[in-house]
């Protein structure tokens, strides 16, 4: 048997005669660990639970195999038949259109999909009662039926089997939609749904040339097609705009994966961060551990045990119970995800099915782990420096200083390589990085304050009462548990204050500042006849403030300075305006919100050749400036213009967003539509929106407000997300801080007793309780809010490129919630203690 | 058995002097200790307290380093070992008994007697610890915790512990310090009979000057410096004829 071996087989066999004794003053240990293990597998799992989801219903979320998208267009009939040889195809159209409930004269903005019957080419419609597609929207008795979600009925005032108009024609409400199979890769919709079929859609009216209709196609393959490899055949069968625009299956998903991989990564390092802080607790619970068996280790040394057997036997008790903690993270971790579903499944975009997934567990195991020997070999390699000396001393006292060094690289070893799991373990490594760096700046700041703290308190003397003197020494005497409550609360509070600022900050931005800038409407498909009698009415209409309107046509970019544009050449953030059609505008004034940073703008009568205003970052990113020449193909049709200057476009002042504009003269005669902003007194905007969908039934009108509530919505429910692991980062501090009391608590009930031995009444024992922790809780909730302040500035300010708007209100809610927690848990902590009888502890000391 | 060979020095101290530090500054503990003790003597310890007697006992059992001087045992200089290597030294060459039994509270009588045959990496670790128990009469208390035996119970445990590796030296510090005027006497019969049967060397620490007199010598301390070496007044012959 070799030395190793030995010891190793005896210092278990040790180590399980040492926790004899149970899990007493491990239950702290044990919940830290299984709330941050839980945290990060539950993130963990649901989120391969979501991608899975995906992943398995990639092909009808796609809607096909494969697929072509085109803006406005259909794509040529020689496609159409080459596609129709390739396998079975479905076409789809979509178009944001008005809905006017007959009844009710109510309207709302819809997001109309005409569906051929070979739709969905994979998964299922599924309509209530049962209903088919088919049946829902063919024309029964002379009128089209159609299938909406079921929010739209009582925004239209319609109940099954009522009739709404879209456009021309009346369409009968067969049914609602539970279940759209290809809706996550359509992406946010600003309306809901409705189906109806294309001959519906053609009679409507609402479909005319320059319409915003999206038009897909997609094909389910022979079987044993290979799509990848078919894809390669497609983009040489299909025009270059056409193979441009074609998608396969990955592509369907890889917005919504990249959204849940965000999200998960964010709420996985917030997981990580609430681990480390139970890691607190861990520390904590091992070194009173260690503590309590001082004795214990110094007579094992007396009897011939080397350090590093003292050390192997603890850290193995150690490991064994952190992996009950552990355990019950990881079960946490399994269970969550089965939960989230069976509550809340039908909130989800994608149907998933919960599963037990292994990876993200056994990575929750590993950082739970980690984190317990990071914070155990310090106390660890303490305890095995214990002298055996002090058990022939009455005074058995735990050893004091540092580790050695070998124990010390061991602990940043341990911590590096947390960072590091947690780092290359995301593609978002930036993301990652940046957290974990402010998470670190912020514990470090923490743990200055915690310091500055007890300092502080040390410095401020004696006072003559002698609650506060007690509330003061109980802040930095030697165990006090001062760094404990700033370091465990301080981190959580941090946390929850930056996104409760930042949420503010965009709720804010949304809800007043801009409604106040933006206009009241945005109206869309206003036909070449219909742009006169159109502003005629606008302005007729009592407070109406602004209307502007603008035709645009569509564009593509065939030529910069007489060349086909060399896509390498054009720097990836102007790349967009060149990688499909585009709208463009013509002008005779420069709108307000622009401003010319080179050249002039043309003078109101110009009638010469044709001239283009450029967004500035755009020339820049296409390589063109002044006298430079663009040119344009419009159905068929080349303009060759030239740039005469170069504008700055002020986005938040509220106009239509074109990045370059024709000089009258060039685009007059070409196909074209309007688009309208409307500024309006709030009182106004009801009979304006009334009085255009009335009169043009074809014309698109979204109420601004009503957009930006949704858009709210989205936000304050992702917020919530976050705001609720925020909330278990907390709980992890406040369990933290418990435990730090609980090993304090034989001192406090000493000190209890002397002082009403001393004639100390138990109210004036609580006053100086409770001037200790208000002191303490309010210095940690003012320096995270500071941090947290600071954290949401840099966010807002850098990451979102927004305006920064300081919310006192918010803040000193949190400082206050929190200073009021730190003060009620501290109380409820120690009322025990002045509960004690004073004659049993004094014949005991 | 009898301890014929007394005439060795298994034990060698040269002007040990150990001074601890503390607030009010450095303090003396030992001041030049001249101390040689043969192989399977019975030295009894004397003085008053802050003598430095259990100071002499820790520099004596390795867990102590003195300031100067040298401390040899058994051959070994303990100067020249490691705090790792005095561990095993300790393991094989001495056991020791405390005043306060200090017994592992979550092992039962067999396991903490065990404990130093384990670090040995003995096979038979629970079969000679239950001969020690045994030995000590506690057969009867194999399984039953620290907690649930009696003070006088508590230090045979301990002293079995002690004796279970056949240690070349014995340290008792104090062991009747805790214990009942009946019960002490137990224990010391119980050292005396044992010390008697073996052939180990005994240093035991008291402040009682009629139980030192049972050992061969008796050496008197104060403010650190050996202040008395006399023999002791009963004989182990006699001893043995008591204990019996």
């Amino acid at each position: 048997m070799t030395g190793d071996t030995l010891n190793l087989a005896t210092a278990v066999r040790f180590a399980r005669r040492e926790l004899r004794g149970g899990l007493k003053g491990f239950r702290v240990f044990v919940a830290c660990l299984a709330l941050g293990v839980g945290a990060i597998a539950a993130v963990g799992s649901l989120s391969a639970t979501l991608q899975d989801g995906l992943a398995s219903q990639a092909l009808s979320i796609l809607g096909g195999d494969a697929e072509v998208s085109l803006t406005q267009r259909d794509i040529a009939p020689e496609e159409l038949a080459w596609l129709s040889t390739q396998g079975t195809v479905s076409q789809t159209r979509e178009s944001r259109v008005m809905a006017r409930g007959l009844e009710s004269d109510a309207r709302s903005l819809v997001e109309v999909k005409a569906v051929d019957y070979n739709y969905p080419l994979y998964g299922e419609v599924e309509l209530s009662g049962g209903l088919s597609l088919e049946d829902a929207t063919k024309k029964v008795g002379g009128v089209w039926g159609a299938a909406a979600e079921a929010k739209v009925l009582p925004r239209l005032g319609l109940a099954d089997g009522d009739l709404m108009r879209l456009g021309d024609i009346d369409v009968e409400l067969r049914a609602t939609i539970d279940v759209e199979p290809d809706r996550v890769s359509t992406g946010f919709l600003f309306a809901p749904r409705v189906f109806i079929a294309p001959e519906a859609l053609d009679q409507s009216g609402l479909v005319q040339v320059g319409s915003q209709v999206q038009n897909k196609y997609r094909i389910k393959l022979d079987d044993g097609v290979d799509t990848a490899v078919w894809m390669e055949t497609a983009k040489e069968n299909l025009k270059p705009d056409a193979a441009e625009r074609l998608r396969g299956p990955d592509d369907g998903t890889q917005g919504a994966e990249q959204f849940i991989l965000r999200v998960s990564l964010f709420l996985s390092l917030v997981g990580l961060t609430t681990l480390i802080i139970g890691g607190l607790g861990v520390g904590n619970a091992i070194k009173a551990y260690l503590e309590s068996k001082t004795e214990t280790i110094a007579t094992y040394k007396c009897l011939g045990a080397t350090g590093s057997f003292i050390f192997q036997s603890f850290l193995i008790q150690v490991l064994a119970i952190a992996s009950i903690g552990i355990a019950i993270g990881v079960v946490i971790g399994i269970v969550t995800p089965f939960l989230l579903i069976w509550f809340i499944g039908d909130l989800l975009p994608i149907s998933a099915e919960a599963s037990v997934y292994p990876l993200p567990l056994a990575l929750a195991a590993l950082n739970g782990f980690l984190v317990t020997l990071g914070f155990a070999v310090w106390p660890l390699a303490r305890a095995k420096d214990i002298e055996p000396a002090a058990l022939f001393r009455d005074m058995v006292d735990g050893h004091r200083g540092r580790p050695s060094w070998p124990y010390i690289f061991a602990v940043i070893a341990i911590f590096a390589l947390l960072a590091i799991l947690a780092v290359f373990i995301t593609p978002y490594r930036l993301f990652a990085f940046v957290f974990l760096a402010g998470a670190i700046s912020c514990f470090v700041l923490l743990r200055l304050e915690a310091y500055g703290l007890m300092r502080l308190a040390k410095a401020m003397g004696r006072p003559k009462n002698p609650g506060l003197r007690l509330a003061l020494t109980n802040l930095y005497r030697p165990g006090a548990t001062t760094t404990n409550v700033v370091l465990s609360v301080g981190l959580g509070l941090t946390l929850l204050v930056g996104v409760a600022l930042i949420q503010g900050n965009i709720s804010k931005q949304i809800q007043e500042e801009l409604p106040a800038a933006a206009p009241s409407f945005f109206m869309l498909d206003i036909r070449r006849d219909q742009a006169e009698p159109f502003d005629e009415l606008v302005q007729s209409i009592p407070g109406t403030k602004e209307l502007q309107r603008q035709p645009w046509v569509r564009a593509t970019i065939s030529k910069i300075k007489g060349e086909e544009p060399d896509m390498e050449a054009i720097s990836p953030e102007a790349r967009w305006v060149l990688q499909r059609e585009r709208n463009v505008t013509y002008r005779v004034d420069k709108p307000d919100n622009r401003t010319i940073l080179q050249g002039e703008w043309w003078p109101s009568d110009y009638t010469g050749t044709p001239l283009i205003s450029l967004d500035e970052e755009v020339a820049r990113g296409l390589g063109v400036t002044l006298g430079d020449t663009m040119t344009f193909s419009i159905v068929g049709r080349e303009i060759e213009a030239e740039i005469v200057n170069l504008v700055d476009v002020d986005l938040t002042a509220g106009d239509t967003n074109f990045y370059v504009m024709f000089a009258p003269g060039a685009l007059e005669e070409a196909p074209q539509q309007n688009v309208a902003l409307v500024m309006a007194e709030p009182d106004a905007e009801e009979a304006i929106y009334k009085a255009v969908t009335d009169t043009f039934p074809n014309v698109t009108v979204v109420w601004i407000r009503e957009a930006l509530l949704a858009i709210d919505g989205l936000l304050e429910s992702i917020a919530l997300a976050v705001q609720s692991t925020g909330a278990v980062t907390l709980l992890a501090g406040v369990l933290v801080m418990a435990g730090g009391l609980a090993s304090g608590f034989r001192r406090r009930v000493y000190d209890a007793v002397i002082l009403k031995v001393l004639g100390a009444t138990r109210g004036k024992i609580l006053a100086s309780y409770f001037m200790e922790f208000a002191f303490l809780g309010l210095g940690t909730a003012v320096v995270a809010a500071i941090v947290g302040t600071l954290a949401g500035f840099l966010i807002v300010t850098l990451g979102m490129e927004a305006t920064w708007y300081f919310l006192p209100v918010t803040l000193v809610t949190t400082v206050l919630a929190a200073t009021a927690i730190t003060i009620l848990l501290g109380l409820l902590g120690t009322w025990r203690a002045l509960a004690q009888k004073a004659a049993p502890v004094l014949r005991s000391e | 058995m009898t301890n014929s060979n007394k005439s060795d020095s298994l034990i060698k101290l040269s002007d040990v002097h150990l001074t601890l530090d503390s607030e009010a500054g450095p303090v003396k503990i030992l001041r030049g200790i001249d101390l040689a003790i043969g192989s399977g003597e019975a030295v009894g310890m004397v003085g008053p307290s802050g003598s430095g007697k259990s100071t002499l006992l820790m520099v004596l059992a390795g867990l102590e380093t003195c300031t100067s001087g040298t401390i040899r045992i058994d051959g070994q200089v303990l100067g020249d070992l490691s705090e790792d290597q005095l561990a095993l030294f300790r393991r094989d060459t001495i056991g020791i008994v405390f005043q306060s039994f200090h017994l592992v509270p979550t092992m039962t009588a067999l396991e903490n007697v065990a404990v130093p045959l384990e670090l040995a990496g003995r096979d038979d670790a629970f079969a000679r610890a239950a001969e020690e128990l045994k030995e000590v009469g506690l057969a009867h208390r194999f399984t039953h915790y620290p907690g649930q035996l009696s003070g006088g119970e508590q230090q045979r445990v301990a002293l079995a512990r002690a004796l279970a590796t056949d240690p070349k030296i014995l340290l008792a510090d104090e062991p009747t310090g805790n214990l009942d005027g009946a019960t002490g006497d137990q224990i010391i019969d119980l050292i005396f009979r044992l010390y008697d049967k073996r052939d180990t060397t005994l240093v035991l620490i008291t402040h009682d000057p009629s139980l030192a007199a049972r050992c061969d010598r008796v050496v008197g301390m104060r403010d650190g410096l050996i202040e008395s070496d006399t023999p002791g007044t009963a004989t182990k012959a006699g001893l043995s004829a008591i204990s019996s």
